[in-house]
């Protein structure tokens, strides 16, 4: 784990301080995809109890390599009007026969004010991206493991792509 | 890797319990099996590759590439290649 927690950091870091050379690739704007949707999240909360919350979500994705995006976003709960928010790296592998599915693995980091309402800490990630209909709707399941409090998070997700990052052509 | 191997293992069960609902649905309406079979078969083909980028070998390759590709990054700059479940939220 701490591999990939090491891997995000740097992830993060060299997306940052590569901006400025983006001659080479392409620009921030460019390598951004932003969505918005509806979520379910399936969580235990602190007593151990299952819960599940709908939310509405905003996602944005920082498309760093061919294999690499550092994704953030927040999201709001009807119940209890809570809101919380995350930011990780992700690795994604694509099945080269069919890319309207592909899995990933990474580490975050989630912040949310009320533990009962979704993680407060770094978290290993795994997950799932499908695109199932026409190009700007996605379907993704992500599985999440809090490494303080080892509680699994789990959310399912319908969103829409309004706006696609760019390729390389690398 | 134990951790991410709960998270993985958590997928791994979504898909399932997922598959599983598809076939009770096929059971419930018969007409349309042929539509269920197309789906489990669509969703067994998903399954197969997650386990595939999800096993040792697969993630272990994985990290390998990420590594290179970072420390390729300040030369290259962003190169992004978008995938379904980049920007899926989490």
């Amino acid at each position: 784990m701490k591999v990939l927690k090491v891997l995000a950091l740097v992830a993060v870091f060299q997306a940052i301080i590569s901006w400025p050379s983006h001659a080479a690739g392409v620009s921030v704007w460019k390598a951004l995809s932003i969505s918005a949707g509806a979520q379910q999240v399936w969580l235990d909360d602190v007593n151990g109890n299952p819960t599940s919350k709908t939310e509405l979500a905003l996602n944005g994705a920082l498309g760093v390599s061919q294999h690499i995006a550092v994704t953030g976003g927040g999201s709001y709960g009807f119940d209890g009007g809570y809101a919380r928010s995350f930011v990780d790296a992700r690795i994604t592998a694509t099945d080269a026969a069919d890319p309207t599915f592909s899995a990933w693995i990474g580490a975050g980091r989630y912040f949310c004010g009320n533990d009962n309402n979704g993680l407060d800490e770094w978290a290993a990630k795994a997950g799932v991206g499908w695109q199932p209909f026409a190009p700007p709707v996605l379907v993704g399941v992500t599985a999440a493991y809090g490494l303080d409090t080892s509680r699994k998070q789990l959310t399912a997700a319908v969103v829409w792509r309004f706006k696609k990052a760019s390729g390389g052509g690398q | 890797m134990n951790k991410i191997s709960e998270a993985i293992a958590q997928i791994r069960k979504a898909l399932e319990d997922y598959k599983a609902q598809l076939v009770t649905a096929r059971d419930a309406y018969p007409d349309a099996t042929p539509l269920f079979d197309s789906l489990v078969q669509n969703l067994d083909a998903k399954i197969a590759l997650v386990d595939s980028a999800f096993s040792p070998a697969g993630i272990s390759a994985a990290i390998l590439e990420a590594a290179k590709e970072i420390a390729a990054l300040p030369k290259v700059g962003l190169n992004p290649n978008p995938k379904p479940s980049d920007v899926t939220g989490g």
